[in-house]
């Protein structure tokens, strides 16, 4: 049997995705599984024509359903005329759910990036499947601890969550050279800094840093239905954990031990207390802390890049072959 | 066999549960007894009920949401449950409502009696779907000592820093304490904890299989919470934190707990902070003790405790589905929903909808359209022995969603009885109305009588005016089109398409003339099953018999150009038709309106080849065609039929028809008429030159034509009364008639079907997020209208009422109204006496009294004839609540628009009225306002500067019954910014036309403006209100002139009015008031106060002073006035009377209630001293010494 052909498309126009980069990443995991040959990736505008002439065997759709000014029937329509299977990896959840109804009639089969968005789709084919690293992208090599020159990093959007908690612990990281970074953080915090990084950027500063902050997003875009809570943590713990940094897991929820076991390839911290105690185990012990970005980064290497989210793609569609 | 097929709906669209249904769910499928399940949601419950043959309805939650709803799904099964969730919370509403259910199982124990014996007790409980871990053995393998979960409740914060601050050891906990700004952010003993953040269940689940202990504290609500009702059974988290293997230690829990798991034994349950701690202890000290326990809890719960077992007595004790007696046919109710309706020719929809009121008696026909009114739609509701108006939105164009509209839809359909909808038109109207029906479980006809659902470019006519062929060629010039010719942002077509899908996925069957347009449809929705289309001949109105054609002149051709002369008609083909056959004798009749652009062309053509008919009624339409041999039928755009070519058919015609829509699929070329290209005048002129230089061909044609038959009016409407019985066979709406349900509210909207957009507009960009949803789709929508009634309900009536003093409470917090609008204006502050000429609405809130939502609000309105009552809609306010335990804030929503119609005019109070535990709470004096509902008008009138007729001479009066501005000691006095609302009668029949003049005291001609007049039995009432900053400041006589010409008639009234040129409510005079005795005027020192004096911003260098005098003894005082000389002359400033209940409140004196002034006296007199002031009273008048010394020292002036 020859290898399953796939197109790896968005759910919405690139002029506003902000996420685009997804749809490479998941190319090159898929091209890593079934060749490059067998892997076409389009913007969702050129989606339909390429689905017409490349007739794959499986369209994925990767991103979010928010926008209403998206054709996706279009694609569902060229999919119906090529006879392949269309998939939609929404990445979103469960911040976006109010919008699960579109994909009803759209999708064969449906990935949601968490887990306890899931049982609540009216779909009957639905699976979780979060998002990863992409070694190309977010792998790097480890430093030794001595050479990092920061000894916490984070960042991300200022979410009022994320603003109580450095504002909380901004005196003690005020003691140490850490990098609190991203957009949106109020002045009264000293430890942070309004600057954005790239993806590129961001590996670059996890990997210099003993310890990097995973705190989670608490904002919705349109969850008012159910006002479902997230529970599968976001794409930065894969990203972070192939950039070879330590990371520090503020724990809403306990689906994390499922992907990383705690303690050995993540610190799970509840506390600004836990936070202060893992900085001076990063000087007191870094070889601990070293260990623990080893394993997670293998972990990572291992079970969470877009290579691992394709094979488990093909085979929730039936297209693993042997 | 199983004899359950399911649908389960969780009756509340916005929830933190839904997971609870999902396992109900889970529980269901494994029931033997049950064949299918379907979780649906309200927007396709009784849909997929009705196409999935389902047999039975759980609703799971309560009864009163979507009461409406609700009911209709349970009287369409054949076994209907309801199972209650928030009992004892919402005990009344699902008392009441319940009834439309077969059996009723309520959460709460302590209720069960209250149901009279129609409900059964059945506790929530856990699921293995969400909760089933196995209890951790490993004492080192748990994660946290403590777990507590939980709103951040005062008791529950001091509980926590007790237990915390005595445990033997430090414990690793874990807290979740979610809070809100009412509750206030919890401050824990230690702030190192990080405590803002909540999860799921399945995560709450995976917490208390990783913790030692999970402890439950009580809820001590605060302050006015007292006598709120409470549980006794408890809630799910108990059941699932044992199946999650979670050792549990419960604080001041309910007796009721024990009946479900054994104190000791499986769970530890504690009296109070102090017990808790000392089992905290020793479960951790014990553990194997505590695993143990938590083990034998498991296992309990596996054996008692699951959604499968509530299922399994859910179903012992329902009786199995039994078949409903179906109800005899009686006469069924169709909802016409259409853009327009007109009783002349404007086009072949409005004929056609007036001809289906000939399938009376079998159907009633209703019409739901909108109208423009002033700048705002309205819905109109029209039938027979029907005819309403509901406020709809200032705009409804291009609009997805409108949350008042669909409300307002709702209440129609059930109210109504409304058994089907057939849908001709959606323009100017939101475009979920059919999914609203849907959701109602109304049938849908869509009715193609364009191509709308395709696109807003109904005629899919081009911005060149050209047929664009969409399905041909594809979506990709669409954004460009509709940029370029209607400027809709780029995008715009793509959401309109997403979410017309969905509408077309709802509509049960589309009407089409002929087949084109059918297919077509389904070219652009391919998903649209070929049997949900019907084809059905449009009848020619009228005429159906055929008539012989007549010989016409052999040397001459006559061509018929029937219909609108326009140019997506073909007008322009036609105009170059004429000119290429002005040397043949062909002449052209053009029968219908002409656009306007077209007539200066027209009129250069030679009359004696172009003969223009114009409008034509219908009924003539035959007639006039006579004596012509040829129609064009030239439109440019896919016609859906085209009734003019029946018509011309019909009047023995051989037509030439355009190659485009239903003419091709009508015509049969070269035998019962021609088809030509579209924009082809040239091949239309080979086809008259051939017709007209071969006569036997023309004969033969005309033959041909002569033997055609078209349906028949009859037939058409038998044949679609056949496709109406046929969708509510289907599809039956059973109405609902039990009088404790019928004053459910209607709520239901789009959100609530379970679908969103992004803006309320299809053409808007916007993505509106959470924060802004869903008011951003109800900005610009109006209230719904509410009815007034002459008194209370008398449940309502009999209660008693206390005062609630919102001035004691805090605007913002504790309520707000966010909305008052009078006559479509908003206002803003407590509106005293403004005048409304049609209707006020409101919008606001008043946070729970006593923790309970009102059960009813009522606008209570007190004017000259008695009181009126208005209630007020519910409007869910979701956010409005702070917690989980603020669920009755989100109740405490009013909404409504009143109108004023058939109120009797005057002035009016209004107080805010709700009804509460049992208690009529009353917030009086809210607002004042003066209706003026005899005027008629949309907005007052504007004084016209000179009257230009001659004055009739007088020849009668009128009494002035009615008017709302303030007297100053006879003449009214009217500012700039007033409005005067005035009501006469006489005895006199007044004509059309009434004019209300104010002739000027001064030289000068009058200012005048058409008034209303209104016959009465044995005269007529004249009425007007004017915007008084449209007349000029000064002095006038009110006078009215009935009719126009020389039997004009002048009539005097004893009205005169002043028009005050600053914002001193006062006039200036030459003269005392009437009621000064000028005599030994009583001279007292003090006695009032001047509140402000200052330089009013005018070029006349007035001082406007404000304040209050009185003088106790005298009674009321008739009149204040200032005085002062001027010239040698002695001039006043008499002021109307200022309402001043502090004066009144400081004196003790309600005399001193009328002592207010509000008057202006020139700067130079003030200057130069010696400006008094007087207050007249019946018996005595009294000077205020010291007035002029007072403004003095408050204009600083030495």
């Amino acid at each position: 049997m020859s290898a399953p052909r796939v197109l790896i498309t968005s759910t919405f126009r690139d002029s506003i995705n902000t996420n685009a980069a997804i749809r490479t990443y998941l190319a090159d995991g898929f091209a890593e599984v079934l060749g490059v040959d067998a892997v076409a990736v389009r913007p969702l505008e050129l989606a339909p024509e390429a689905v017409l002439s490349l007739r794959p065997d499986l369209v994925i759709a990767v991103g979010s359903l928010v926008p209403d000014d998206t054709d996706l029937r279009g694609l569902r329509r060229a999919v119906d005329t090529a006879g392949g299977r269309l998939a939609l990896w929404l990445h979103d959840d469960p911040y976006e759910f109010d919008y699960a109804f579109k994909a009803g009639p759209l999708a064969d089969i449906l990935f949601s990036n968490d887990s306890w968005s899931v049982p609540h789709y009216r779909h009957g084919n639905v699976h979780h499947l979060p998002l990863a690293g992409a070694p190309r992208i977010h792998l790097r090599g480890l430093k030794p601890m001595e050479a990092r020159g920061t000894a916490l990093f984070f960042c991300g959007v200022a979410y009022d969550n994320r603003i109580d908690l450095i504002r909380r612990a901004d005196a003690l990281l005020a003691r140490h050279p850490v990098a609190i970074l991203g957009s949106g953080w109020p002045e009264d915090i000293h430890s942070a800094t309004n600057r954005r990084l790239d993806a590129l950027q961001m590996a670059d500063h996890a990997a210099n840093a003993r310890l990097t902050l995973n705190i989670g997003r608490d904002l919705d875009i349109a969850n008012r239905r159910y006002g479902l809570p997230a529970a599968t943590p976001g794409p930065r713990t894969f990203e972070v954990a192939l950039s070879g940094s330590a990371q520090l897991y503020v724990v809403s929820g306990l689906e994390i031990c499922t992907l990383f076991e705690p303690d050995e390839e993540i610190l799970l911290v509840d506390s600004v207390r836990d936070i202060e105690r893992a900085i001076e185990r990063a000087y007191d012990d870094p070889q601990s802390i070293l260990a623990i970005a080893r394993a997670a980064q293998g972990r990572a290497l291992r079970d969470h890049t877009y290579a691992a989210r394709a094979r488990r793609i093909l085979d929730l569609c039936g297209l693993a072959g042997d | 066999m199983a004899p359950y097929a399911i649908l389960l709906l969780d009756t509340e669209p916005l929830t933190r549960n839904a997971y609870i249904t999902l396992a109900i769910a889970d529980a269901l499928r494994r029931d033997p007894r049950v064949a299918r399940v379907v979780v649906a949601d309200h927007g396709d419950a009784i849909a997929r009920f009705q196409a999935e043959g389902l047999d039975t309805v759980i609703a799971f939650g309560g009864a009163r949401t979507h009461a409406p709803l609700l009911t209709r799904l349970a009287a369409l099964a054949k076994l209907s449950i309801l199972w209650t969730t928030e009992d004892p919370y919402e005990v009344d509403g699902n008392l009441r409502f319940s009834t439309a259910f077969d059996i009723v199982f309520t959460n709460e124990r302590s209720v069960v009696e209250a149901y009279g014996g129609r409900a059964h007790h059945l506790p929530l409980a856990a699921s293995p779907l969400f909760q089933d871990l196995p209890v951790q053995r490993d004492d080192a393998r748990y994660r946290y000592d403590l777990l507590f979960i939980g709103t951040a409740w005062p008791n529950r914060v001091r509980s926590l820093n007790a237990i915390l601050a005595r445990a033997p050891r430090q414990l690793k906990v874990k807290l979740a304490l979610p809070y809100n700004a009412f509750i206030g952010k919890p401050v824990l003993d230690d702030p190192s904890l990080l405590v803002d953040w909540r999860c799921g269940n399945a995560d709450f689940a995976r917490f208390a299989n990783a913790s030692r202990v999970v402890l439950t504290l009580p809820r001590a609500f605060s302050n006015a919470s007292t006598d709120r009702a409470s549980g006794t059974t408890p809630p799910p988290r108990l059941f699932e934190t044992a199946l999650a293997g979670g050792f549990q230690v419960m604080v001041s829990a309910e007796p009721e707990t024990g009946d479900y798991y054994a104190d000791g034994s499986e769970i530890r349950l504690c009296a109070d902070d102090d017990a808790a701690l000392a089992a905290i202890t020793e479960a951790l000290a014990e553990p194997e003790r505590r695993i143990a326990m938590a083990e034998s809890a498991r296992a309990r719960t596996l054996a008692e405790h699951l959604y499968d077992h509530r299922v399994a007595r859910m179903l012992d004790l329902a009786a199995a589905p039994a078949a409903r007696p179906s109800l005899p046919a009686k006469r069924r109710t169709v909802l016409c929903l259409t853009h327009k309706r007109g009783g002349h020719r404007r086009g072949g929809v409005e004929v056609y909808q007036e001809m289906l009121t000939g399938l009376a008696p079998d159907y009633a026909v209703l019409f739901l359209h909108p109208v423009a009114v002033g700048g705002e739609y309205e819905l109109r509701l029209e039938g027979r022995g029907v005819d309403e108006t509901y406020a709809a939105a200032p705009a409804t164009d291009e609009v997805l969603t409108d949350p008042g509209i669909e409300r307002t839809f709702e209440e129609i359909l059930f109210r109504h009885r409304v058994d089907l909808v057939h849908v001709h038109h959606l323009i100017d109207l939101p475009l979920s109305l059919p999914l609203i029906a849907r959701a109602c479980g109304v049938p849908v006809v869509y009715h193609l009588h364009d191509h709308y659902l395709i696109c807003e470019r109904h005629l899919l006519l081009d911005r060149t005016g050209r047929f664009c062929d969409v399905v041909g060629r594809g979506r990709e010039q669409c954004d460009a089109c509709l940029l370029v010719a209607d400027r809709y942002p780029p995008g715009s077509k793509a959401r309109r398409d997403l979410f017309m899908a969905r509408v077309v996925a709802g509509i049960d069957a589309f009407v089409t003339s002929t087949l084109f347009t059918g297919r077509y449809l389904r070219g652009f929705y391919p998903e649209i099953p070929a049997a949900k289309v019907v084809t059905l001949e449009m009848p020619t109105p009228g005429e159906s018999a055929m008539p012989l054609a007549e010989p016409t002149e052999s040397d001459r051709l006559t061509v018929a150009v029937i219909g609108n002369f326009v140019r997506h008609k073909g007008a322009e083909t036609v105009l170059t038709l004429i000119r290429l056959a002005q040397d043949y004798p062909i002449r052209f009749k053009l029968l219908g309106d002409v656009d306007p652009r077209y007539r200066a062309r027209l009129a250069e053509l030679p009359a004696e080849r172009v003969v223009q008919v114009g409008a034509y009624d219908q009924a003539d339409i035959v007639g006039l065609l006579a004596g012509c041999d040829v129609s064009l039928h030239l439109s440019t755009w896919p016609e859906t039929f085209m009734i003019s070519l029946s018509e011309a058919w019909t009047a023995g015609l051989v037509p030439i028809v355009t190659d485009l829509g239903a003419l091709p699929e009508r015509v049969g070329d070269g035998i019962d008429g021609f088809v030509v290209p579209p924009d082809a005048p040239g091949a239309v002129m080979q086809r008259l030159l051939a017709l007209h230089l071969n006569r036997d061909r023309l004969a033969r044609m005309k033959a041909a034509v002569a033997a055609k038959r078209f349906i028949t009016p009859e037939s058409h409407l038998a044949a679609l009364a056949g496709l109406y019985a046929r969708l509510i066979a289907a599809r039956p709406c059973p109405h609902d008639g039990a009088p404790e349900r019928m004053r459910g509210t209607y709520a239901l909207t789009l959100s609530d079907t379970g679908i969103r957009v992004n803006a309320r507009r299809w053409t808007s960009g916007d993505i509106a997020w959470d924060s802004r949803y869903p008011a951003a789709l109800a900005a610009e929508a109006e209230a719904a209208r509410v009815p007034v009634a002459d008194a209370l309900p008398p449940e309502h009536a009999a209660l008693p009422e206390a005062l609630l003093d919102l001035a004691g409470l805090g605007a913002s917090t504790d309520w707000y109204l966010d909305r008052l609008r009078l006559d479509r204006r908003t206002v803003t502050g407590s509106p005293d006496g403004t005048v409304v000429l049609r209707d006020m609405s409101l919008r606001g809130w008043l946070r729970p009294i006593r923790g309970k939502a009102p059960e009813a609000t009522y606008l209570r309105l007190s004017g000259p004839d008695g009181t009126r009552y208005a209630r007020l809609a519910r409007e869910n306010r979701e956010d409005l609540v702070r917690g989980a335990e603020d669920r009755a804030s989100a109740e405490t929503g009013f909404t409504g628009r009143i109108p004023i119609e058939g109120l009797p005019s005057g002035p009016y109070t209004a107080d805010l009225v709700q009804i509460i535990d049992g208690q009529r709470l009353a917030s009086r004096d809210f607002f004042r306002v003066y209706l003026a509902s005899n005027v008629g008008a949309e907005q007052p009138s504007t004084w016209q500067a000179g009257w230009s007729w001659t004055q009739p001479a007088a020849s009668g009066t009128v009494r002035a019954i009615r008017q709302n501005l303030p007297e100053a000691a006879g003449p009214l006095v009217a500012l700039g910014c007033d409005v005067w609302a005035f009501e006469a009668e006489t005895d006199l029949t007044a004509p059309e036309a009434v004019f209300a003049l104010l002739i000027p005291v001064a030289d000068g001609a009058p200012s005048w403006l058409r008034a209303s007049g209104q016959a009465l039995s044995g005269g007529s009432r004249l009425a007007f209100a004017a915007a008084m900053d449209s007349l000029e400041p000064g002095a006038y006589a009110l006078r009215f002139v009935l009719g126009e010409g020389p039997d004009a008639r002048l009539l005097a009234t004893e009205t005169d009015l002043v028009r005050a040129p600053g914002g001193a409510r006062a006039r200036l005079a030459s003269a005392p008031p009437a009621c000064f005795r000028p005599l030994f005027p009583k001279r007292v020192k003090s006695g009032g106060s001047l509140d402000r004096a200052e330089l009013e911003d005018d070029d006349a260098r007035m001082i406007r002073c404000v304040g209050w005098a009185f003088q106790p003894g005298y009674g009321a005082p008739l009149a204040t006035f200032a005085a002062w000389r001027e010239g040698g002359r002695a001039r006043y400033a008499i002021s109307t009377a200022v309402t001043r209940p502090d004066a009144a409140a400081h004196l003790s004196d309600p005399a001193a209630a009328a002592a207010g002034y509000d008057l202006a006296v020139p700067e130079a007199a003030v200057r130069a001293g010696g400006v008094r002031l007087y207050q007249c009273y019946a018996r005595r008048t009294v000077e205020f010494g010291g007035f002029q010394a007072k403004l003095r020292a408050q204009l600083g002036i030495g």
